[in-house]
């Protein structure tokens, strides 16, 4: 092992430079790993979201869409008809202004929400995606003027339980906080549904005259039993018109489908530039068994096995790789923190370290170190004794 | 029973598309606690010899028995053992590990028997003693002239006691003053010890020095003779 450091130490330059290599590659891999961590658990509580009701959105309604087009809220009505339908709320998504005039700034990541949603649907909630609250309270029905705000918002907003949360010019008295679940929830706030198709049809074109009350931009159905969900979309689509309504398998697979396509974007640039690392790391190991060669033929005629060689080497590269792992990744933890409060003006969190992404960094960074390095230190390992003894 | 033996030993290999007899029938026996040299022209096969028997390198026929062990023909994987307990290795570039001290350099063979640190550690520092190098233990090569890279050269190839030590012209890189210093040090640790020693070299004036001189002329063994003069009792220190 001191020899291992003492090696290091002869040639610092290369061994930092090679070092350096690793962690540039380990930097973009923890930081695109964060982006996508974050993804998979907006994701993962979109599926979660998605996996318990059936939606209902305006036919005009382009697939994927982020909010929807306007919808008559009378259609929960003829929802609410067909079979194993056990209720089904008029929702209303609007993206979140302070100011009626304000516009919605350009986001990175998932942009904050203002959700209009009839109270009853709490009840709907409980053994499937809960609003699960840190204080305060759920708002009842009938009640007006209140919100539930999610913990990024809350923060970004600079406001807590009891507070205002200013609308669209209108002050919200928060009567809950909602705890941090990592998904789009925590940026949202859910207001009585009176109070969101009051916002939707101000934020509607003038000509759009409607009731406020008769507007929506989805359905929220929720199907008893939770299986015959896909049967009930099934039955949506076929009997009421002008809609299309999601069923959770399709969702789900819309959406593992393009999260595998974005991890795998995301991961092999990432895993590419891990690589280069990597060749950087046999580069130099092929340098210093060429340097080391007489050290080699000293080393076998005292004794040293092939394999007292080769983990010799090995030992280097794997260190090498280890190192700009962990280096690396407090760059790249850093790095994401920096970006993270670049962009929480804007109230979202784009990048998360999880410990599992850690770990994989780390072992990834290790593992291709101890790879780079096995060619070369299986050819030091096969140096005949006699031809290394002679090398200058 | 000699303690180092070869038996028509013969050495071949291809050089430039030319057939090179390095060795040519060579068959010499070695007692246990001799002192011999080794001398020859370039090229005369001295060091293919040492090679050979050191099982740095496989002859292309013929025996060597180091210890009644005949390690010609011992597998490739158990060779390393066999450098490692039965012999030890003086060069002439000295050809000391640069990133390690001097103590760590005698070190190494233990390192490679397996033996724990403290116990090496222990041995080491005392052979380094022996050799006269207990106050630089902790110097690295670079920091050592070519007579102290020696010594420790002469301390690391004794520290696993070996039958035999192997050493290729040992005084080529130091002054004549340090030479005799480094030849005498070897005959001082032969007497006490009792290895056998043979020294490759082109130094009438180490040969001297020696119990016995054996020449080889292409590849063949031309005198083997014991030296008239202070053959097997060198002049004392005093």
């Amino acid at each position: 092992m001191i020899e291992t450091w003492h090696n290091f130490w002869r040639r610092k330059l290369r061994t930092t430079l090679t070092i350096l290599g690793i962690v540039v590659g380990t930097l973009a891999l923890t930081v695109m790993g964060a982006m996508s961590e974050k993804i998979n658990l907006l994701v993962d509580g979109a599926l979660k979201y998605y996996s318990t009701r059936v939606v209902v959105q305006a036919g005009t309604t382009i697939p994927g869409q982020f909010l929807g087009a306007v919808l008559s809220a009378e259609i929960a009505d003829d929802v609410r008809g067909i079979p194993d339908v056990a209720a089904a709320f008029p929702t209303v998504y609007t993206l979140y202004q302070e100011d009626a005039g304000e516009v919605p700034a350009a986001s990175f990541g998932f942009p904050p929400l203002v959700i209009g949603v009839d109270a009853r649907r709490f009840d709907y909630e409980e053994d499937r995606y809960p609003v699960v609250l840190s204080s305060g309270r759920l708002f009842t029905p009938g009640e007006r003027g209140v919100a539930l705000v999610g913990v990024d918002l809350a923060k970004y907003k600079g406001v807590g339980l009891g507070d205002v949360l200013t609308v669209r010019g209108r002050g919200l008295e928060i009567v809950g906080i909602m705890e941090r679940t990592l998904t789009a929830r925590d940026n949202v706030a859910f207001v009585p549904l009176a109070d969101g198709q009051e916002f939707l049809a101000e934020m509607l074109p003038s000509s759009f005259s409607a009731d406020p009350s008769a507007l929506a931009t989805e359905i929220e159905v929720y199907p008893d039993p939770l299986e015959r969900a896909d049967a009930v979309a099934a039955a949506i689509n076929r009997e009421v018109k002008g809609v299309r309504a999601l069923a959770p398998r399709e969702i789900e697979r819309q959406f593992s489908q393009s999260l595998i396509i974005f991890n795998v974007i995301i991961i092999s640039s990432a895993v590419i530039a891990m690589v280069v690392g990597g060749l950087s790391i046999l580069n130099t190991m092929v340098v210093a068994v060429s340097e080391r060669t007489r050290e080699i033929g000293i080393k076998k005629a005292v004794g040293a096995t092939n394999g007292d060689i080769m983990r010799e080497f090995l030992r280097e590269a794997t260190i090498i790789g280890f190192v700009g792992g962990v280096v690396g990744l407090a760059a790249g933890t850093l790095l994401t923190l920096a970006i993270n409060r670049f962009v929480a003006d804007q109230g979202v969190v784009i990048m998360i370290v999880t410990l599992r992404l850690g770990l994989f960094v780390i072992a990834f960074s290790t593992v291709l170190g101890a790879a780079a390095g096995l060619f070369p230190a299986l050819a030091a390992a096969r140096r005949n004794p006699v031809e290394a003894l002679r090398s200058e | 029973m000699p303690i180092v033996e070869t038996r028509d030993l013969v050495r071949r290999y291809r050089l430039g598309g030319h057939e090179v007899r390095a060795l040519d029938g060579v068959t010499l026996g070695f007692e246990r606690g001799e002192f011999t040299a080794v001398m020859g022209r370039s090229g005369s096969g001295k060091s293919t010899l040492l090679n050979l028997i050191g099982c740095l390198d496989r002859p292309t026929s013929g025996e060597v028995i180091l210890d009644g062990v005949v390690v010609s023909e011992t597998p490739e994987r158990e060779l390393p053992k066999i450098r490692r307990d039965m012999v030890g290795f003086i060069f002439q570039h000295f050809n000391l590990v640069p990133a390690l001290t001097a103590l760590e350099n005698v070190m190494l063979p233990l390192k490679y028997a397996r033996l724990s640190r403290a116990e090496a550690r222990r041995t080491a520092s005392a052979l380094l003693e022996a050799v006269e190098m207990g106050q630089r233990l902790g110097h690295r090569p670079s920091e050592l002239s070519g007579g102290e890279q020696q010594r420790v050269a002469i301390a690391r190839a004794l520290v696993n006691r070996p039958a035999v030590v192997l050493a290729d012209e040992p005084t080529g890189e130091v002054d004549t003053e340090t030479a005799v210093a480094i030849v005498r040090l070897m005959r001082d640790l032969n007497r006490s010890l009792g290895q056998t020693f043979l020294i490759v070299t082109h130094d009438s004036l180490v040969a001297e020095q020696t119990g016995r001189i054996v020449r080889l002329k292409d590849g063949w063994v031309e005198s083997d003779a014991p030296v008239a003069t202070t053959g097997g009792s060198p002049r004392s220190d005093s």
